[in-house]
């Protein structure tokens, strides 16, 4: 894993994630013959656990259970994302996990370097509390 | 306040990266002297960035050129991260990144706190405990009126908490592995922080101060203080458009022309990604006073076929993304401005475009670029929300 080229935008979303954001131990994948590089690593505190609603479990009993790892794949602004794109994301990741993630985080990368995160979920989700 | 006032416009005293004082009426005819005043913008990995400090300085205390690439606007990252990891505790210096966060954690104890009691009060209404149920809503109102503005703890008060609540002795074993790698010591054995953060540029920005000759370039990967080289503006250019069929539309073209308008009246242009618009405008920088003004560019064609084709007109004609973009621009105070830029027809852009690609290289490009930009017209429309029930006046 270490001596993989780190595309430019990869590269921005690490920086970014490492010092402005705080995530630890970031770790880079490559699939598709190099043409998708993401991201995976550790939030300084753990997000929000991923509920989908077709699963009973609790929220506690999900938040022991749940993974404290995110995955991140970074796009650019003028890029466009399709559908199945973003499933052949998460088909990517089960090559490493050995099942689809139940959701991965879009960094966008705008040209004045700011960089905005989204979650995509493999499917529908239950609101949460604010 | 004023005494602030004083201060900040003390600091941040020039629009424009030019010292008029060190120019004589020959510069301003024919340009200014720059190496006398040297910004430096490396373009690397698709970014212009200013790496040294002097051009980081330059640049953000004469017009807030650029954004801080691990903040939200000036470049903090050093100061900030000193804070963060050394055992060095200043409150007067702290950064608007550092405020934000004492206030979330402040907001997130309340949560917390709110929710301890709403757990008590189901359990207690369930009891039938009327009288203990009493003393928890009286807890809970509180905890509430807390919260309100005039009753909100000072940031003094939530530094001086943090700082006891974080107490223990620093010890460098305890840093992120991420952070042992900025550690480094001075000349006199202290403690510092390496500064990793460059000042990222948007291409308008760079094309900008370009334009106005008021930087030296350097395009190669390989940083070499002794060969610094301009490279010229139609490089610049073509950088910047970042593709080979060009068009009258193309998306910096517009961008830059409506840049370089709201610059020349001397406002603050700087990115609107976060209001989901092109740009919005400070009266003088984001120090002085939040954004009043959310720009969004509408490409205007002549022929109206055009118009209703295109698909970012169309796009732009959609009622529902208007009346979102009006909800997101309203809810930040801010007055949206729709900037339509009239696309000039294809024939004579093409003709414009051929003559700069024809000029040989001693020639000042300048000229020519301001005669493109000169095919493009600008007018703007400020849009507000009526509800006839509401504004009477």
């Amino acid at each position: 894993m270490t001596n993989i080229q780190l595309k430019p935008l990869t590269k921005q979303v690490k920086t970014n994630l490492e010092y402005y954001n705080l995530w630890s131990d970031l770790k880079v994948y490559n699939f598709d013959n190099d043409s998708i590089q993401l991201l995976n690593g550790k939030p300084l505190e753990k997000l929000q656990p991923s509920e989908s609603i077709s699963n009973d479990k609790t929220r506690s009993e999900q938040e022991q259970q749940g993974n404290d790892r995110e995955w991140i794949f970074p796009i650019g602004m003028d890029e466009k994302l399709t559908m199945s794109q973003t499933d052949f994301v998460f088909d990517c990741i089960r090559l490493v996990e050995n099942e689809r993630p139940k959701r991965i985080i879009a960094g966008m990368v705008n040209n004045d370097g700011t960089i905005v995160y989204y979650f995509i979920h493999d499917g529908i989700v239950r609101p949460r509390k604010s | 306040m004023s005494k602030r006032k004083n201060y900040l416009d003390s600091i941040y005293r020039n629009p424009l990266p030019i010292n008029l004082t060190a120019l004589n009426l020959k510069n301003l005819v024919f340009g200014f002297d720059i190496h006398q005043d040297q910004i430096l913008i490396r373009y690397q990995d698709f970014i212009f960035k200013a790496l040294d400090e002097n051009s980081i300085k330059k640049l953000w205390f004469n017009g807030f050129f650029g954004k801080g690439q691990l903040s939200r606007s000036e470049p903090t990252f050093k100061e900030r991260t000193k804070r963060r990891i050394l055992p060095i505790k200043d409150f007067e210096k702290l950064s608007s990144e550092e405020i934000t966060k004492l206030r979330r954690e402040e907001r997130k104890k309340f949560k917390q706190e709110r929710l301890t009691l709403e757990k008590q009060e189901i359990l207690l209404k369930s009891n039938k405990n009327f009288e203990e149920l009493q003393k928890i809503e009286f807890l809970k109102h509180e905890l509430n009126s807390k919260q309100k503005i005039s009753n909100k703890k000072s940031l003094k008060e939530l530094f001086d908490e943090q700082i006891i609540k974080n107490g223990k002795d620093f010890n460098i074993n305890e840093l992120r592995k991420e952070d042992l790698l900025l550690v480094k010591k001075d000349d006199e054995g202290n403690m510092d922080i390496e500064n990793i953060e460059y000042l990222q540029l948007m291409p308008v920005e760079a094309f900008f101060l370009r334009f106005l000759n008021l930087y030296i370039d350097n395009i190669d990967d390989d940083y070499n203080d002794h060969e610094i080289t301009m490279f010229p503006l139609r490089k610049l250019f073509y950088t910047c458009i970042s593709i080979d069929h060009l068009q009258p539309d193309n998306r910096f073209i517009i961008s830059y022309i409506v840049y370089h308008h709201y610059r020349s009246l001397g406002w603050c242009v700087k990115s609107g990604i976060k209001f989901s618009t092109d740009f919005i405008l400070y009266k003088k920088g984001p120090p002085f006073q939040h954004a009043r003004y959310a720009v969004t560019i509408v490409p205007n064609y002549e022929n109206d076929d055009e118009n209703m084709e295109n698909p970012s007109a169309t796009d732009k004609n959609n009622w529902i993304w208007f009346s979102s973009l009006n909800r997101v621009v309203s809810g930040v105070k801010k007055n949206l401005i729709f900037c339509y830029v009239d696309i000039p027809k294809l024939d004579i852009f093409m003709d414009k475009m051929r003559e700069i690609d024809e000029l040989d290289d001693y020639y000042d490009e300048g000229d020519k670029f301001k005669e493109l930009f000169e095919l493009y017209k600008i007018y703007e429309i400020g849009i507000k929300r009526w509800l006839p029930t509401k504004n009477r006046d």
